[in-house]
């Protein structure tokens, strides 16, 4: 399915040094959708999301940014100590000319749990709680790209997973871009992925591609009984690299590629009438892809 | 444009009780100069119950209204200075850390916006405070020397021009430096060395630091017009200093 895209980049780069800045980025943002940016500290992320939101010029190439307002949550946010969390939503909303009602504020601070700390002074608030203010900040401002730069970093595991519901749930309603360390949550509620390392922009597409090409090479296997004999059948295949006895009924596999264990596999268990308890992957998910994109990189 | 932003440093004057720190300070200076000179033989009596000094033969002038607005002056220069920088730093060190630099660069359409009201409103409560204290100087020194005339309050009102430039180099200051204990001490500085060159005799007339005396002077009896000169080189140069802060603050980058 073909996007239009909110944001594009052409060969965007800032350098602050040979290897520091970000270097002939060509990033296409879709629009409505979620889109991942991730890589290594020091790979240029807040560089890049700095640029995107007007904070800094880029050196060189060009960014295409829409008419409407984009807005960026930093990972710590901060505010006035002296506002209430209402006032502080409700100063959000003004300054950008939205005629914001007590409703509204109210609304705004209800999705992001701060309803019963809408008359606190936010001086005293945790990190966390700052981070959801400044989400509630920016929704009441209707952006038409969202940037959150470490959304779900300060909060704890039920803060983290209300921040990603409600992510999730602003799908459709504004583009949103979430940089992050935690693969995870990436992978969890985005749509696409965009993996920087050393400030060049190494992959872009779905997140269900690039979790494809994470794809695991390596299984443990379980049958009934000893392994022995499977050990001996595995390793007289071609496309097995490596295969060895973990425990009494486990074998550790490797084959030269994903197809060829996820075709191979079954089909040998089943020639030679040996049953399959259970068939782990050995890596299978956005980070063993991110290892790979960044270690490839590295060398 | 709208007056959020304006409505914003109203509140943090008026919660954070800056305002009434301002004119406390300012107005205490203004009752405790006058005081001081009335009851300076007093003091100079209690300092040296032995009579050291009188057996020197020491005589000390007899004070009159113009010293004591003079000692309103000697102590609100320095002190009250000091208080103004520290307000107009609170208002001005806006992206003395990223996340409220974020909050507010990415809401305003340019750093006109997001700075002038942060000058406009510690400028307005620092003029305030200095016409307060200078009210209480000139009223108490009335009652206890001699009755002075109201014109000599418009020393006090051409006077603002000083606390205004003080708030202008403050907003330069947040615009070259972000951490606000920097800020501080380099507006300090400046203004000393402003201070400093007021005292060259041929430049004084120009230094809008000699505003500060500007009710002093006009109970001496110096006409309106020798303010003039250096609250025309103040209102230039905080106007000047404004233009370079707005530039200077819409080119950082956060």
């Amino acid at each position: 399915m073909k996007h239009e895209h909110v944001i594009t980049t052409k060969g965007l780069t800032r350098s602050y040094g040979p290897e520091t800045g970000i270097f002939d980025i060509d990033l296409a943002v879709p629009r409505g959708r979620v889109l991942g940016l991730v890589g290594p500290n020091g790979a240029g992320k807040t560089t890049l999301l700095s640029i995107l939101a007007g904070m800094r010029a880029p050196g060189e190439g060009t960014v295409s940014a829409p008419e409407g307002r984009v807005l960026l949550c930093p990972d710590v946010p901060d505010f006035e100590p002296w506002l209430t969390a209402a006032e502080v939503v409700a100063l959000s909303a003004h300054m950008v000319g939205e005629k914001a009602g007590d409703a509204e504020i109210a609304r705004a601070l209800d999705r992001v749990g701060l309803a019963e700390a809408a008359d606190r002074r936010n001086g005293r608030f945790s990190r966390g709680m700052r981070q959801r203010l400044g989400l509630a900040a920016a929704l009441v401002c209707r952006p038409e790209v969202l940037i959150l730069d470490e959304p779900a970093s300060g909060l704890d595991p039920q803060g983290r997973v209300d921040v990603l519901d409600l992510i999730t749930s602003l799908r459709g309603e504004c583009t949103i871009i979430v940089a992050s360390h935690l693969l995870g949550d990436v992978q969890r509620i985005c749509d696409d992925v965009a993996v920087l390392v050393r400030g060049r922009l190494v992959y872009q597409g779905p997140v269900a591609d690039i979790a494809d090409r994470g794809r695991p090479n390596a299984w443990y296997l379980r049958t009934h009984g000893p392994v022995d004999r499977l050990v001996g059948l595995l390793t007289a295949e071609p496309w097995v690299t490596r295969a060895s006895r973990v425990e009494e009924d486990c074998v550790h596999l490797e084959a030269v590629d994903a197809d060829s264990g996820e075709l191979g596999i079954p089909r040998l268990l089943a020639e030679h009438g040996m049953p399959l308890v259970s068939m782990t992957g050995f890596q299978e998910d956005l980070e063993s892809a991110f290892l790979s994109l960044t270690n490839r990189t590295d060398r | 444009m709208n007056g959020t932003l304006y409505r914003l440093e109203a509140r943090r004057l008026l919660r954070t009780h800056t305002l009434l720190a301002l004119v406390l300070v300012f107005g205490i200076f203004g009752a405790v100069g006058p005081l001081l000179s009335y009851f300076m033989e007093d003091f100079l009596t209690l300092a040296d119950p032995r009579g050291e000094l009188a057996a020197m033969d020491f005589q000390l002038p007899e004070m009159t209204a113009v010293d004591a607005l003079g000692s309103y002056v000697e102590l609100a220069a320095p002190v009250g200075t000091l208080v103004v920088i520290l307000v107009a730093t609170m208002a001005l060190t806006v992206d003395s850390g990223p996340g409220r630099a974020v909050f507010y660069r990415t809401r305003v359409s340019g750093a006109a916006e997001m700075l002038l009201p942060r000058f406009v409103l510690p400028a307005a409560a620092a003029v305030l405070a200095h016409l307060a204290g200078s009210l209480v100087a000139w009223a108490l020194a009335s009652a206890l020397f001699e009755p002075l005339s109201p014109s000599v309050l418009i020393g006090a009102l051409i006077g603002g021009v000083f606390p205004i430039l003080a708030v202008a180099v403050v907003a330069l200051m947040s615009s070259l430096m972000r951490n606000a204990l920097a800020v501080v001490g380099a507006s300090a500085l400046a203004l000393m060395l402003l201070s400093g060159i007021g005292q060259i005799p041929a430049l004084a007339e120009w230094v809008p630091s000699t505003l500060m005396r500007g009710p002093a002077l006009l109970a001496a009896g110096a006409p309106v017009g020798d303010l003039l000169p250096a609250a025309a080189v103040g209102l230039v140069g905080t106007a000047l200093l404004l233009f370079v802060t707005v530039n200077r603050s819409g080119a950082r980058e956060i």
